[in-house]
């Protein structure tokens, strides 16, 4: 850990040096040196102490009635000097720790009424007023406020950092629990803040630079600091591995410094678990189909963290790349996604019926829920050539309509296939793709049709975020999973079936 | 230097795994054709001859994209310089040329300093649209590729 | 008082924590990949050896180097710095190399200078020139850095009649430290990370006999 001081547990030999700062910080209210002991040397007493270059700047205990799953919190204290740094949220997180470790479900505590800082803080770990009991302390005649935590709230509801650099964009994205408090994508910064006016194509040495800004942007929207993170989430893969190793490195290190643990995710699932920060949960078995300018997979979604099947994925370029080509054989700039649609608005979709990729009878027995774009491609770039030869205006609103209705055409048709196929009446879409309207029309249409419940969250959340990765990390939290260690690296071709690498 | 005609995807994919066959650690591929010649097709063939592991798809948005193989041996790595700007962004890749079998989609003049042999498969298609058959040129540049056949 | 994180993956992954000079824990791996896996293992190894020792300081190499590891070690220092709330500067590898080879070492002079050569790929490999330590134990840089073709570099040495001792030792987070503070006692220690990449746009050119301030 980073921070100035160590946390021990406390012994027999730690009475002194406590009773000075008993005294020092109790005056009136101060315990025995007896009392003292005894609570030191208790059966079902937890007593921690802090120490700074080899002096004792603070100490708290917990006292546990296992029994009937409670603790209480038995005093805290730190020393004048030592305040405003946060030792005494950590003293409390290490009392909360035990509790839980102890399994109790109910923590109490009292406060003096006219300690409001120590109210705030308490307030700020989950702790709520449930009683006064008036003038509490004495000689100084002061009310005491008792307040109680319940503790799986604070398990569940973790505040988690999550950073995304797979490809292009730089995520940050801040959560507790299911609720979304940030979400920020370098992309969607000024440039000039970011990059001082240049704008670097390619991934890795864009998300180094991108990196600060990104996360001190998150920390502002959330209105939250780091100190008060209880864990950091990444994108491991798949992805560009230089790209993903920034983010990587980033990450771990960002945990070590607030001695937080983290867990490293799969880009792909978060995806599809984004949708748990707008409707709370993600309603399982669910088809999800994924379209990016790097991924077109089709999955089946059983359980979130452990049931992840792929059914199908490209086996050429993905759609999003498919659009992108396009374009530019169509003269239009990059990204191609948004060019093709506005392209398109006047077009008519069944100007050219450009083929559909592995959509033929013998594709729907072996290929049925693989994609394939490249032929496509194929056709538009040759339908074009043709006419260009034969020195002929190119009708780039049909051309754009037509093309973008035969990759709409095939990503519905498989995912709706799927889900048909499986007795899965519910399909999720995401990645950047789903910007796409006319793809979201026909979802809609053919899911009407069907019988499939369409779920399609907020397009800020659909492309590449670090919210989707911090909602992945505060769910395997809130299931008691591990974390991952330190050791592991960027993966570029990690399967879906690996939700955390530990 | 050969020259051949490929029909189909099929052949294309059959060439990919003749020249997969031949590939080893430190070899260096650059595929040279306009958009839908074929250039993934062949390295699917190639991936297959070399037991790659993971889906060959086209690596464009991701530019590349590192395939261990069932042997163990050296990795096939794919990339597809198509978003690159310049060389060194190339560069930023990271590739361990020596211990890898690189394959490079539109590579052409980005590759100068990394390796004295190069392998460069380009490939043709008919414009006016009525053939499916693709003309393919391979040329071993350097003393790896003196005599080596398809 | 504070320690000093240092930093640095422009070869191997290098990490140590140092106080006032001392050097309280370092970690030091040579693998010139796997920077990734490896620099949050090495920073929490160092921490841990200094239980209640904070960090108010990091500093980190910025290379130049070719390495995508390069780019790891600076973001690992970044975040590391905001998490723990501490000062954040850089250093330019060649330099730490150079503190290594110049400390103790009277014969190098400008007319018998140091030179720092390290691998940039592309055939290429990265130079500077040093001609000894400043008062302040700086080293002071007399050409680069720069990006150079090796025959180049040997028709440029050649041209200018320099026979110069080549350096041999390779670069250590300790040495980043050393000569992090060495700037800091010269009150020129940058704030700067950025990495440095060396080829164009940013390219400098080596120009000998142009005075490169450290």
């Amino acid at each position: 850990m980073s921070k100035p001081w160590a946390i021990r547990l406390a012994s027999e030999s730690d009475l002194d040096a406590i009773m000075q700062i008993e005294h020092e910080c109790f005056a009136n209210d101060a315990w025995s040196s007896d009392s003292m002991f005894d609570e030191l040397t208790g059966a079902e007493k937890y007593y921690i102490v802090a120490y700074q270059d080899d002096a004792l700047i603070g100490y708290a205990g917990l006292n546990k009635l296992p029994t009937v799953h409670q603790s209480e919190i038995q005093t805290i204290a730190v020393l004048p000097s030592s305040r405003g740094n946060g030792l005494g949220r950590d003293l409390m997180d290490q009392l909360l720790q035990e509790a839980v470790r102890c399994d109790c479900r109910e923590v109490f505590l009292e406060v003096r009424a006219d300690n409001p800082v120590a109210q705030q803080l308490y307030r700020s770990l989950g702790f709520e007023q449930i009683d006064v009991r008036k003038r509490y302390y004495q000689p100084d005649d002061v009310d005491a406020i008792v307040m109680r935590a319940t503790l799986t709230s604070a398990k569940a509801e973790p505040l988690v950092l999550g950073i995304e650099s797979s490809c292009d964009e730089t995520g940050v994205g801040i959560v507790r629990g299911t609720t979304l408090l940030a979400n920020v994508i370098s992309s969607s910064m000024d440039q000039h803040a970011r990059f001082g006016g240049v704008v670097p194509e390619v991934a890795a040495r864009a998300h180094l630079e991108a990196l600060l800004p990104t996360l001190n942007e998150a920390l502002a929207t959330a209105k939250v600091s780091l100190d008060e993170i209880d864990a950091v989430a990444v994108a491991n893969g798949p992805g560009l591995a230089g790209a993903l190793m920034v983010g990587v490195g980033a990450a771990k290190s960002l945990a070590v410094s607030l001695g937080k643990p983290i867990y490293a995710v799969n880009h792909l699932v978060g995806h599809v678990g984004v949708d748990i920060l707008e409707r709370g949960e993600l309603e399982t078995p669910t088809i999800a189909l994924l379209v990016s300018g790097g991924h077109t997979s089709l999955l089946l979604v059983r359980n979130l963290l452990d049931d992840v099947e792929l059914l199908g994925e490209t086996i050429d370029d993905a759609a999003g790349e498919a659009f992108d080509k396009v374009a530019r054989v169509l003269g239009l700039k990059y990204p191609g996604g948004p060019e093709i649609d506005n392209a398109a608005a006047d077009g008519d979709p069944n100007a050219i019926r450009f083929p559909r990729g592995l959509m033929l009878p013998k594709d729907m027995e072996k290929n049925r829920y693989n994609f394939s774009f490249s032929g496509l491609k194929t056709a538009v770039a040759r339908h074009v050539e043709v006419l260009n030869t034969k020195g002929e205006l190119v009708p780039i609103a049909d051309v754009a309509a037509s093309f973008r209705e035969a990759v709409v055409d095939v990503l519905v048709s498989k995912a709706v296939n799927a889900c048909v196929d499986h007795n899965v009446p519910r399909l999720l879409l995401g990645g950047g793709v789903i910007a796409n309207r006319r793809l979201r029309e026909v979802a809609q249409q053919r899911c009407d049709e069907n019988g499939i419940e369409l779920r399609i969250p907020a397009l800020s959340l659909c492309t590449d975020n670090g919210a989707m990765i911090a909602a992945i990390g505060a769910q395997l939290i809130a299931a008691g999973r591990q974390p991952s260690g330190l050791t592991f690296g960027a993966d570029s071709t990690m399967p879906v079936t690996t939700v955390q690498t530990l | 230097m050969m020259q051949l005609q490929v029909r189909d995807a099929d052949e294309m994919h059959a060439l990919g795994i003749r020249i997969g066959k031949q590939l080893r650690a430190g070899d260096l591929v650059v595929l040279v054709g306009p958009l839908g010649a074929g250039k993934t097709t062949l390295t699917r063939g190639v991936g297959e001859a070399l037991g790659a592991i993971g889906n060959v798809s086209s690596p464009t948005f991701v530019i590349a994209r590192t395939h261990k193989r069932e042997s163990g041996e050296a990795p096939m790595v794919h990339v597809d310089a198509y978003r690159l700007g310049s060389a060194d962004e190339l560069d930023d890749l990271d590739i361990d040329f020596p211990k890898s079998i690189v394959l490079v989609e539109w590579g052409k003049g980005m590759l100068d300093d990394i390796s004295d042999n190069l392998l460069e498969v380009e490939i043709a298609r008919d414009h006016t649209g009525e053939s499916e058959t693709r003309e393919v040129t391979i040329t071993g540049i350097g003393e790896r590729w003196a005599g080596v056949e398809f | 008082m504070g320690a000093m994180l240092a930093i640095d993956t422009s070869a191997g992954t290098t990490v140590a924590l140092v106080r006032n000079g001392e050097v309280i824990a370092e970690s030091n791996h040579d693998n010139t990949m796997g920077h990734a896996e490896t620099v949050a293992v090495a920073i929490a190894e160092v921490l841990a050896a200094a239980p209640g020792v904070g960090v108010n300081s990091v500093v980190v190499g910025r290379g130049p180097a070719p390495f995508t590891g390069l780019r790891v070690g600076i973001a690992a220092a970044m975040m590391f710095s905001q998490g723990a709330k501490a000062k954040l500067s850089g250093v330019i590898s060649l330099d730490a190399i150079a503190l290594l080879e110049l400390e103790g070492n009277s014969a190098i002079s400008s007319t018998n200078p140091l030179l720092v050569v390290t691998d940039a790929r592309r055939k290429e490999v990265y130079y500077a020139l040093y001609s000894g330590l400043n008062s302040h134990g700086v080293p002071i840089r007399i050409d680069g850095p720069a990006v150079i073709k090796p025959a180049a570099l040997e028709e440029m040495l050649i041209d200018i009649n320099i026979t110069p001792v080549t350096a041999t030792k390779s670069i250590t987070a300790v040495a980043i430290a050393k000569l992090a503070e060495a700037q800091l006692r010269d009150a020129c220690l940058s704030t700067d990370v950025t990495a440095l990449y060396l080829r164009q746009p940013d390219a400098v050119e080596g120009q000998f006999g142009k005075k490169v301030s450290g």
